[in-house]
């Protein structure tokens, strides 16, 4: 029951909207004819009875068409969104402060009770006023049963004292005996033209709709002036029919019937008074003008639509749940569904999701998700302190995608970027077991939500004791953030020397330090051009910029104190190499080693692309072309003579081109096989024919088989590797491996 | 002789009467429904309450008047009004509708403005 008050609450308020436009928009053609206005407010019945509509984007209803969302009663903090921020704020403190908080134990909730007495209230309401409705109803025609013929069906008696037509099938016009016979014909035309307009229907139907909103004033207001503009439309459309000027004649019948009324009928006074400012519209009556004529549809035409139609949806947050739901997947490679999660997260102002890139190729399995924004943000979001939000993001990722190992964020501004990570492990460390059993249903991933949005708050994994922690909106200098980091670092243990241990202890403060790249980078190599120091703070200050420079420093003694080490380094800048180019004349060859080369180029990452790619089979037919191969790639940077991997993978795919105009392969689609359980059915489910679909026998045992050993590609690619290095004149490179041991490669 | 008052309803249908008297009641309600619009119930309702306050007698389903046309006189339509409209659903709706009584000045004013928007 009280979910159908909600409904009629509801449907109040929209119509509230709507009888407040219309009554807008009868002022603004208060000069066209008075039938236009009548048919405005068939906008508002609708809206006080018919509680969906269609959606569209040029609705002039503000907000959502469910303000009072059928779950309040078990909403712990009952709020109410009519799309309007200031109105909320205002009903919802006022909802806040009538109510006692929710108590999650007690059975029943005061928002419950509170609308179950509403809706006691409401029913009460309305059975009062359809009982005397019925009951007057029932009086008024036993008293006009002895009323007598005067012909058709005009009735007259002496029990009424002003015409009006009763009925609903066969309507009749009942008239108060000893009228004039001059004016009873005006009398006549007016309330046949009631009946040729079916407002003997209109005005019970308006009526019951009234009934049904009695608790709402401005509805009360609508039936007044409706019925208003009824009776002037109504007076108009006598005076059309009428070829001569019967106004002063058709006002003074009008005056007259009014004059002996009686004031028992009338508790609302409102101001002018009705005969008044009917008589004044007949006296002011013109056939209107052509241009007010256009003018009055065009603008009713407008009202109608605007106020029928919802509006269209948004990204309503309450089911952001269960579309993120919708899109959980146990597999990275499912582009689609982590394209679409990626899409539907929250990120904060001024940032705005751009496109993902998967990295499937071997384990760690990663996610990254590639952010637009503008420099100021990027810089203020460079700061660890300030990234809860990506944090919470990726928790709700971790939870989603089943196999994802990282989750990467990458926010660009155009010209550079700026990357955060943040692995399975911490977020599982954050919510104190595998985030994965958040994604077991909506409800349990709401739960998630509402706890990852407690985090925006205090930030997460260490962050609330973070510096720089500040006021939301300020963006500090890296310098700042660096050096109180730091100052963290050497707070404690005090006991130790082993500068490591330091680290150990404030692991977070010191890869808030490493988070902020370069620029960090920058800082701390200006302070050992200073001078330096060989201190706890100058020792904590090496290990950053080794770790930062990794491959780009040259050779170090790990004895060496900080100043002697910042005096013998050398960074080598990057030597940029262009990604590997296959220089052979097979046209499937040049094929694969271009659409691989591009596939696997990350534009987060830098560096340059070598890919050795083992064609298995192709399959040319109806000017497609399918190829399967099973590629090595790898993405490397080369500082001085050191090569340094960044990513790097063995993947079986593929690769369908089409012939296009100029009889030349373009790229159609490129399938990867994808991660773990899914690898074997996968690749069983892209080995089918180009065009016909049909599966082709053996291909993948086949590919399956190869993957069980990739000596071969691992060789071309190493083989490729020293080809690419040589065509561009690096002599002397060399390679370290994860052990330490040294490879040369050219 | 008391000066009886009817009801307009009333008078029209004691003027039937007085045309046909005596007139068979069956033969009664078929002329009040072609002349007045009655149904069957409505002239036999009639017939009881005139009857009860002895303006006419029906005796074998034969009507007869006791009273003569000039005993009679028609109620003033005024008297009635107040009591004869309240709580109608009519009413009831049109109380939203036609305002309270115009007072003399007011009706005054209207009456110079259709002069004044006429001439």
């Amino acid at each position: 029951m009280s979910s159908m008050f909600i409904t009629v609450l509801n449907m109040s308020l929209i119509a509230s909207y709507a009888a407040l436009a219309v009554i807008l928009v009868r002022l603004l053609i208060s000069k066209a004819p008075k039938i236009y206005s009548y048919a405005l407010w068939a906008v508002v019945l609708f809206r006080m009875v018919c509680p969906v509509s269609f959606k569209s984007t040029i609705s002039l209803i503000p907000g959502k068409t469910d303000v009072i969302p059928h779950d309040i009663v078990f909403s712990q903090n009952p709020a109410i969104q009519t799309g309007i921020r200031n109105i909320d704020n205002t009903l919802n403190q006022s909802v806040a402060y009538s109510l006692p908080p929710v108590n999650p134990a007690a059975s029943v909730n005061p928002m419950g009770i509170f609308l179950e007495i509403a809706a006691i209230i409401w029913l009460l309401g309305i059975a009062v006023l359809l009982c005397y409705s019925a009951v007057s109803y029932i009086r008024i025609r036993y008293r006009l049963s002895d009323a007598t013929l005067v012909e058709d069906n005009i009735f007259e008696t002496d029990r009424v004292k002003t015409p009006f037509v009763l009925g609903f099938t066969r309507p009749k016009i009942y008239i108060p005996t000893g009228l004039a016979r001059n004016q009873l014909d005006y009398i006549l035309k007016h309330e046949k033209i009631h009946i040729k307009h079916r407002d003997y229907l209109i005005k019970p139907i308006a009526f019951f709709a009234l009934v049904l909103h009695w608790f709402n004033p401005i509805m009360w207001v609508c039936y007044f002036l409706m019925a208003k503009d009824m009776e002037m439309s109504c007076d108009e459309s006598v005076m059309n029919q009428t070829s001569e000027d019967i106004r002063a004649n058709y006002s003074n019948s009008l005056l007259l019937l009014s004059a002996k009324q009686s004031g028992l009928l009338s508790p609302l006074a409102f101001g002018e008074s009705n005969v008044k400012s009917r008589i004044r519209n007949v006296l002011n009556y013109k056939k209107p003008a052509f241009w007010i004529t256009v003018v009055a549809v065009a603008a009713v035409t407008a009202a109608a639509i605007g106020l029928m139609a919802n509006p269209a949806d948004r990204v309503v947050s309450s089911s952001t749940a269960d579309k993120l739901f919708d899109c959980k997947t146990e597999y990275v490679g499912d582009a689609s569904k982590v394209g679409s999660i990626a899409s539907l997260l929250g990120y904060p102002e001024r940032i705005s999701y751009d496109y993902i890139e998967l990295h499937t190729g071997s384990t760690p399995y990663a996610v990254t998700v590639h952010l637009k924004t503008d420099t100021k943000t990027k810089d203020y979001y460079s700061q660890a302190a300030y990234q809860a939000p990506f944090e919470k993001n990726a928790i709700i990722m971790f939870s989603l995608i089943g196999n994802a190992d990282y989750i990467n964020f990458n926010i660009s501004d155009g010209s550079s970027d700026y990357m955060v990570q943040y692995s399975r492990d911490r977020a599982n460390k954050n919510m104190g077991r595998d985030v994965r059993e958040f994604a077991q249903g909506p409800e349990e991933l709401e739960q998630l939500l509402g706890m990852a949005e407690h985090f925006d708050n205090t930030g997460i994994g260490g962050h609330q004791n973070s510096p720089g922690n500040t006021a939301e909106g300020e963006i500090r200098p890296v310098s700042v953030i660096i050096e109180e980091n730091i100052d963290i670092i050497m707070s404690s243990p005090k006991e130790s020397s082993n500068p490591q241990d330091y680290i150990n202890a404030h692991r977070n403060e010191y890869e808030s330090i490493l988070k902020l790249g370069d620029q960090a980078l920058d800082y701390l190599l200006s302070q050992f051009k200073k001078g330096g120091t060989n201190d706890l703070r100058g020792h904590i200050m090496m290990r950053l910029c080794k770790d930062m420079l990794g491959d780009r420093q040259s050779e170090s003694d790990d004895t060496l104190l900080p100043k002697e080490w910042y005096s013998q380094l050398t960074i080598y800048e990057e030597t940029r190499l262009p990604n590997f180019d296959y220089d052979g004349s097979d046209p499937i060859q040049s094929l694969v080693y271009a659409i691989e080369v591009e596939n696997n180029t990350s534009s987060y990452r830098g560096g340059f692309v070598v890919v050795a790619p083992k064609i298995h089979a192709y399959y040319e037919a109806g000017g497609m072309l399918k190829v399967f191969v099973t590629t090595y790639y790898g993405n490397y940077h080369l500082y001085g003579k050191t090569l340094s991997p960044d990513g790097a993978g063995v993947v079986p795919a593929a690769i369908t081109y089409v012939k296009d105009g100029k009889g030349e392969y373009k790229l159609e689609e490129y399938r990867q096989a994808m991660d773990v359980s899914y690898f074997a059915k996968s690749i069983e489910d892209f080995c089918t024919m180009p065009v016909s679909g049909k599966k082709i026998e053996g291909l993948a045992e086949l590919i399956l088989n190869h993957y069980g050993n990739y000596d071969d590609v691992t060789a071309l690619h190493r083989e490729n590797l020293i080809k690419h290095l040589k065509a561009n004149n690096q002599t002397g490179v060399k390679y370290r491996l994860p052990d330490g041991e040294v490879v040369q490669l050219t | 002789m008391e000066e009886l008052k009817l009801f307009n309803a009333e008078y029209r249908f004691m003027d039937i009467i007085w045309e046909l008297e005596p007139i068979n009641s069956t033969e009664l309600t078929k002329i009040c429904m072609q002349s007045l619009g009655w149904k069957k119930s409505t002239t036999y309702t009639m017939i009881r309450k005139l009857s009860e306050r002895g303006i006419l007698q029906n005796e074998e389903a034969t009507v007869t008047a006791l009273v003569k046309r000039e005993q009679v006189q028609k109620y003033e339509s005024e008297a009635l009004l107040e009591k004869a409209f309240d709580g109608s659903l009519p009413a009831f709706l049109a109380a939203f509708l036609q305002d309270k009584k115009l007072s003399k000045q007011e009706a005054e004013e209207i009456e110079k403005m259709i002069e004044e928007a006429t001439k």
